[in-house]
């Protein structure tokens, strides 16, 4: 009997209602963790052993013995007095304290809320939010516009984002990117992990490999996290760049297969290096077709950079902060962190430059010299 | 292939002709975003708040060259019936300069009045007349114009961002400089397309470099007086294909004409159109490819331009007449 077409309609909304629930429930099977935590976007199933030559990278609160549960719980949601010599006041205030606390005892009903009250305008603290209460002179990852807005100038950070089931996924398929947030537990893991920054893979905490991301050795205290003291580095073997995690969300920016879908060496999206899926690149690689001009990046001046400083690079191969900063063409590739900021920052698209500022291929020209 | 379109481009052609003399897509006014989009997505504009009005990515993205959509749906999607750049598709449906456009307008799909036959063909696959040239992909704006302009590494830009090749097309903007090939009258605005607005020099007296441009697609139609492909047994005189240069005019109507088609003048004297020469009428002046055709077209077979018959009438995109043979006559008095 033929169906009618109403009929075939509705069935064919109930398949789709069927993968929607079904595929999410298959993939989280597939990693045995019980949710859908997204195995399919990486490759990796182990996390590497530090590269060779390799010791450490900058240890970052939040990790071993500044791991320090008291931070972000309570158990009672209040708390009398400070222990172990702790100041008598702190971002929550003096004591006695009573916490409007949320789930999994934390000191506040939502982990952005958690996380800002020490990192937003407290002096000595990474300040992510606004204006910097520390006063440096770029943030490494630049700035969140406040919680609940839509910001068109980077992450929007918004509370109650769930990493439940699928959740993570549906944030953007089937809702939208433009409409999506994050919170800060996505990116960082609040227990540590001994990465930089506590960064991780949102689809699979615990499953990143180390990141590429260096610090200069004299730095120190917040100086850590001033831009000119970061390089970033990868030996697209044991560790990866930094934007690695960024593909969690942002699937099809990176990869030959996005960027270069017939292989023809004529890209459709803009490379960014990705040494997980075998995509690096180099400024150099585009002088032979003239998209670039190397010796015009190397020289740092003119177009390009008339109102913007030298764009941030990944270097392939670099392991530490001096190899990671030298200015070399075939060595300096292009990966997210080039154009944009990771947090947010002053102009639209988080981009390092501003589109608006009338001065034709500001950031762009940098590489491309076509002005 | 009517998009929104970017704001930048707005604001900047809107003052190009203040801050940059002559052609949009190079140096000042080349803007990255107005044709190039990063990741093949785009969820909001370039104002800081998000605002702000760009091409919307074609529906067949990503495109190759990160471009925003195939070459000629992108170059039209500003470059037909906007009122802030140059409309060069068929009907002008954007802002009509004073007496028309000096380049006419394009044809595709064969659609009346603009047939195919009427101009260059958008998406045609072709091979040009008189050469061998031909785009698999079918004709494509990018086939004539560079849309980075000449770069920043060159001293001039090629008149209309045209590809440089081995022959630029230098102009000179606001003053003339006999030394280049174009003049163009007014740096920018409505007007500075308008044909009243540009005129020919001619630096060297036996060459066209705006002929040679051509020549690049439609090779044997153009060449000196003693080039085979122009001269029977490269004799000058023995003309085989009507001269794109090293020839002038004498005698016949042109003199009488108070308007007149476009020719090239070493010496930068047109005369005043509504004004007949007469007497005066200098004798190095010579006739080219732009003096018949319209670069890109209009209503009339073979992009030509016909003028009345007496060259009273002010000459538009189509000239000012209804036969082919006043064309001739504007030069020749035969008949």
């Amino acid at each position: 009997m033929r169906l009618s077409l109403p009929i075939l309609r509705i069935r064919g909304l109930v398949i789709l209602a069927i993968i929607g629930v079904l595929l999410p429930a298959l993939a989280g099977a597939s990693n045995g963790s019980g949710d859908y935590r997204g195995r399919p976007l990486h490759k990796r199933v182990t996390t590497p052993k530090m590269a060779a030559g390799i010791t450490s990278f900058a240890p970052t609160y939040h990790n071993g013995v500044t791991l320090r549960c008291s931070d972000c719980h309570a158990m009672h949601e209040s708390r009398q007095h400070p222990v172990d010599g702790d100041p008598l006041s702190d971002p929550f205030g003096p004591y006695p304290q009573n916490y409007n606390g949320g789930k999994s005892l934390l000191k506040a009903p939502d982990p952005v809320d958690l996380c800002l009250t020490c990192h937003d305008n407290q002096a000595g603290i990474p300040d992510v939010m606004t204006a910097d209460a520390n006063g440096l002179t770029e943030r490494s990852a630049g700035y969140f516009a406040p919680v609940g807005t839509r910001n068109p100038r980077g992450h929007s950070l918004d509370r109650g984002q769930s990493l439940a089931g699928s959740d993570l996924c549906n944030r953007c398929h089937f809702n939208g990117m433009a409409d999506a947030s994050v919170s800060c537990i996505d990116c960082h893991n609040p227990h540590g992990n001994n990465k930089s920054r506590n960064l991780q893979w949102a689809s699979w905490p615990g499953g990143e490999p180390e990141f590429g991301m260096f610090e200069a050795a004299s730095a120190t205290g917040l100086q850590r996290y001033e831009a000119a003291n970061i390089g970033y580095g990868t030996d697209a073997a044991t560790v990866f760049e930094v934007t690695n995690m960024c593909v969690d969300c942002h699937h099809v920016y990176s990869g030959n297969g996005y960027i270069d879908p017939d292989g023809d060496g004529i890209h459709n999206r803009h490379p960014s290096s990705e040494a997980e899926r075998g995509s690096t690149n180099n400024i150099a690689q585009g002088a032979a077709s003239g998209t670039t001009v190397p010796a015009h990046w190397v020289a740092g001046t003119g177009a390009g950079f008339q109102a913007t400083p030298r764009l941030r690079f990944v270097n392939n191969p670099a392991l530490n902060f001096a190899d990671a900063t030298a200015i070399d063409p075939a060595k300096n590739g292009v990966f997210c962190l080039t154009c944009h900021r990771a947090h947010g920052g002053d102009n639209s698209f988080s981009l390092r430059w501003d589109p608006t500022s009338g001065i034709s291929g500001e950031g762009c020209d940098q590489c491309h010299a076509k002005n | 292939m009517k998009k929104v379109v970017v704001l930048a481009a707005v604001i900047a052609l809107t003052s190009a002709g203040i801050a940059f003399a002559g052609d949009y897509h190079y140096k000042g006014t080349l803007n990255c975003n107005e044709c190039h989009v990063m990741h093949g997505s785009q969820q909001h504009g370039y104002n800081a708040d998000g605002t702000g009005t760009f091409t919307t990515v074609g529906g067949a993205g990503p495109y190759q060259w990160l471009l925003r959509n195939e070459p000629n749906a992108l170059c039209l999607s500003c470059h037909d019936n906007q009122t802030f750049a140059p409309d060069v598709l068929q009907a002008n449906g954007g802002t009509a300069p004073t007496l028309g456009r000096q380049a006419g307008g394009l044809n595709m799909n064969n659609t009346a009045p603009y047939f195919d036959a009427t101009g260059h063909t958008l998406g045609s696959t072709a091979t040009a007349p008189g050469g061998t040239f031909a785009n698999p992909v079918g004709l494509e704006c990018i086939d004539c114009h560079s849309p980075h302009g000449r770069g920043g590494t060159h001293a001039s830009n090629p008149y209309r961002n045209l590809y440089a090749g081995g022959n630029v097309i230098s102009y000179a903007v606001a003053t003339n400089d006999l030394t280049k090939d174009v003049f163009e009258r007014v740096a920018g605005g409505t007007d500075h397309y308008d044909i009243g607005n540009v005129d020919f020099n001619e630096p060297k007296s036996d060459s066209s470099y705006y002929g040679q441009y051509c020549k690049t697609c439609h090779t044997n139609f153009h060449g000196k007086s003693t080039d085979a492909n122009m001269a029977a047994g490269g004799v000058a005189g023995n003309w085989i294909r009507h001269p794109t240069a090293d020839v002038n005019i004498s005698g016949g109507l042109f003199d009488d004409r108070a308007y007149r088609v476009k020719v090239m003048s070493p010496t930068g004297s047109w005369g005043t159109q509504g004004t007949a020469w007469g007497a005066t009428m200098p004798a190095d002046l010579t006739p080219s490819c732009f003096t018949c055709h319209k670069a890109h077209g209009n209503q009339r077979a073979f992009g030509l331009i016909y003028p009345d018959s007496a060259g009273v009438l002010p000459i538009g995109e189509e000239g000012s007449g209804a036969r082919y043979r006043d064309l001739c006559r504007d030069c020749h008095s035969r008949g």
